[in-house]
């Protein structure tokens, strides 16, 4: 029996994924869960890797692992870095929210694997022979245009209202 | 080789409205960077132009068919007719709105150019036909209206209603991916037309996930919508958020969402139905039921229409529910009620904040006590305020029994008479908190509170309290009005005002009484293709 090395790859980033998130939730102190969110975001692009995106991946890693979690990182360092949580403590809304993830994980799991999904072979080739950045250009300069510029559109909004909420305005009467 | 087709799309007709929109919302804000001192409430006056300019565009677009854009990414059909017009009416009544904002709590100018982006978000919302252009408008929508629930930084309810509202959107819009992903994933197309095509098959080959699919996607408009169980940020919103900008959420945002949740639930799983839709039952009775009940207790205004209008997205959402009992050919009977339901919501709902901002300016409170006595200050106010109150409820008479009536006459047709049940048994309860507001309306003013009152007003804003004062002409302030109204004259109300609240009253009530005016038009419209 040959090991499946993908398999085996994928089995030791999703442990290590997973670990990020736990100890992300489990940490009191804000700068920390910084760091392992970061870890979780690199996890996920390695997955995204071995499905083949490379594109998604390498855009993971440029926006979610560098650019949020060290926006993150600056935004504990100029406000309150000394930030910590209160302990956990074991209250009725606590278990009650607990009770509610686990069950919604197990209806997920059971509906996940209890489905023969679709799909074709490993020969089958979506992109038309081109490579994926070169279908993702296409795709997004040609059928989603539009969108495309709605998301500028967002972005100025999000800027000025950044802006707005963060200037310091002297109430004009 | 240049690809010209791109040029040769029909990009005015399909997405006119929102390019006028756009373009107005871009030159307010050059404007605004522009002209930074003095009073810029000109700046809302023109946005309102622009959108009454986009309004006359979607007009022209009325009924002519439809016509895709870029593989159908946008539409022109009778969904985004109908909707492009009502969110650009309620878009020019919420500016009418803000127009009357000055002195003391006046909004920043920044405002109305975001008002005009969360439009131009909604518009996306109301046309598109494909998840990824659904999504980015939903999200524009949403990250302007934060922006807007906290644009007042000095009150602390305002930014604490923002930061809750961004949380609980966040939320719901992740809850929204996921279940997008879950179809995308089963149908490899994101287009909604293509995934109307494959509806069925989904159902059938893979019903665990189909099922998630469309629940997840549910309950992800279900926070934008505040049904319950998700509602929980409505009323802390509403009340945090400047009145305009309340009544902004609870009609423009909410008719936009309703346009969306259509597209999603009714384009996708058109075939398939059964099953799923009875879930969207469920939701709507337990959004009549706890919306209404909630809402028996509230003495704060805001947070009452809040729970009301929870309440009135569980009488909108019934008609979603029947989707799945009925045929075909009784579906645009259903279409007619969400719009004809839409459009009174609208109109009574931004007559209810006009009226309370104004009431909330004179008496500097939003608890119900506020309105004792506007029968005698302005009788003109307090009929308006009447006619919206009883449309909410459901009085015969107004739009908004008319809508109420529809929609039960639905239940009855397609054997879901429970849900009719529900509306008609929820409605009576809301009779007893609109009719509470009445009874206050209509009462007299105890005599020796009120000059008390009026004298603690006046000194709280640094005025002189002289019981012979003349109407309030100018800035001089929110105290003399108040002194005024206070002492058995008049409310300030600017002109803008009286135009907005007359603006709704007739739309209320000719709804009401000649319903034709908006069924005929509706009734033309071809809803398949």
């Amino acid at each position: 029996m040959s090991i499946s090395w993908p398999l085996v790859i994928f089995y030791v980033i999703a442990l290590l994924t997973l670990c990020c998130a736990v100890l992300m939730l489990s940490f009191r102190k804000v700068i920390y869960m910084a760091l392992t969110i970061g870890g979780v975001f690199v996890g996920c692009a390695a997955v995204y890797f071995l499905l083949g995106a490379d594109f998604v991946g390498v855009a993971q890693i440029l926006i979610y692992a560098g650019a949020i979690t060290i926006l993150i990182m600056f935004a504990i360092m100029l406000t309150n870095h000394e930030a910590a949580e209160p302990p956990l403590s074991w209250n009725l809304k606590n278990v009650a929210s607990a009770v509610g993830c686990v069950l919604l994980a197990v209806v997920l799991l059971l509906a996940v694997r209890s489905t023969n999904w679709p799909g074709g072979g490993a020969t089958t080739d979506i992109n038309g022979g081109n490579t994926n950045p070169i279908v993702i250009g296409l795709m997004l300069f040609k059928q989603y245009t539009i969108p495309f510029e709605l998301v500028s559109v967002l972005l100025i909004v999000a800027l000025v209202g950044a802006v707005i909420l963060a200037q310091d305005r002297k109430e004009d009467e | 080789m240049a690809n010209l087709d791109m040029l040769h799309q029909p990009y005015w007709s399909t997405m006119g409205p929102m390019i006028v929109v756009a373009v107005a919302g871009f030159v307010v804000m050059i404007l605004e960077f522009v002209f930074r001192r003095g009073d810029r409430r000109w700046l809302a006056a023109l946005s309102a132009l622009g959108v009454l300019v986009a309004l006359v565009v979607a007009f022209a677009n009325w009924g002519t068919g439809h016509q895709g854009l870029l593989q159908n990414t946008v539409m022109l059909d009778s969904f985004s007719s109908v909707f492009s017009v009502l969110i650009l009416i309620s878009a020019f009544l919420v500016l009418l709105l803000t127009l009357d904002y000055r002195g003391r709590e006046r909004l920043p100018a920044e405002h109305t150019y975001l008002i005009l982006f969360g439009v131009v978000g909604a518009l996306a919302m109301a046309t598109a036909t494909d998840l990824v252009t659904l999504y980015v408008g939903l999200e524009l929508l949403s990250v302007a209206s934060y922006v807007l629930v906290a644009v007042r930084k000095r009150s602390i309810r305002s930014v604490e209603g923002g930061i809750k509202y961004l949380l609980m959107g966040a939320i719901g819009s992740a809850v929204l991916l996921y279940g997008m992903s879950f179809i995308y994933g089963l149908a490899g197309t994101t287009n909604v037309l293509q995934l109307s095509t494959q509806g069925a098959v989904m159902l059938s080959g893979y019903p665990a996930i189909t099922v998630i699919g469309f629940l997840f996607m549910l309950i992800g408009m279900g926070f934008k919508l505040s049904l319950v169980p998700f509602h929980m940020w409505t009323p802390d919103v509403y009340d945090g958020a400047p009145t305009a900008i309340s009544s902004f959420l609870a009609t423009l945002s909410k008719v936009a969402a309703f346009g969306m949740l259509l597209r999603l639930l009714v384009f996708i799983f058109n075939q398939s139905t059964g099953p799923l839709f009875y879930w969207a039952g469920i939701i709507a009775a337990i959004t009549m039921i706890v919306g209404n009940f909630a809402a028996l207790p509230q003495r704060n205004m805001k947070r009452l229409l809040g729970f009301s209008s929870v309440a009135q997205a569980g009488y909108t959402l019934v008609p979603f529910a029947l989707f799945g009992s009925s045929q075909m050919n009784q579906w645009p009977g259903l279409f007619d009620s969400i719009s004809f339901y839409l459009f009174a919501y609208t109109f009574m709902t931004i007559g209810a904040f006009a009226i309370l901002h104004i009431v909330e300016r004179a008496k500097q409170s939003v608890e119900s006590d506020a309105l004792v006595g506007l029968y005698r200050q302005s009788p003109w106010l307090a009929v308006a305020l009447s006619v919206f109150v009883l449309s909410l409820a459901g009085m015969p008479l107004t739009a908004g029994f008319l809508g109420k009536f529809y929609i039960f006459a639905d239940t009855v047709h397609m054997h879901a008479l429970w849900l009719g049940i529900v509306l008609f048994a929820t409605s009576v309860v809301s009779f007893y908190y609109y009719i509470g507001w009445l009874r206050k309306v209509f009462q007299p003013l105890p005599t020796g509170a009120a000059e008390w009152a009026v004298a603690e007003v006046a000194a709280a804003a640094g005025a002189p309290v002289g019981p012979g004062q003349g109407p309030a002409r100018s800035e001089a302030g929110v105290a003399g009005s108040a002194a005024d109204g206070g002492s058995g004259g008049s409310l300030a109300v600017s002109p803008v005002m009286h135009v907005l609240i007359a603006l709704c009253v007739i739309g209320t009530l000719a709804l009401g009484i000649v319903p034709a005016i908006l069924l005929h038009p509706l009734g033309t419209l071809q809803w398949f293709y």
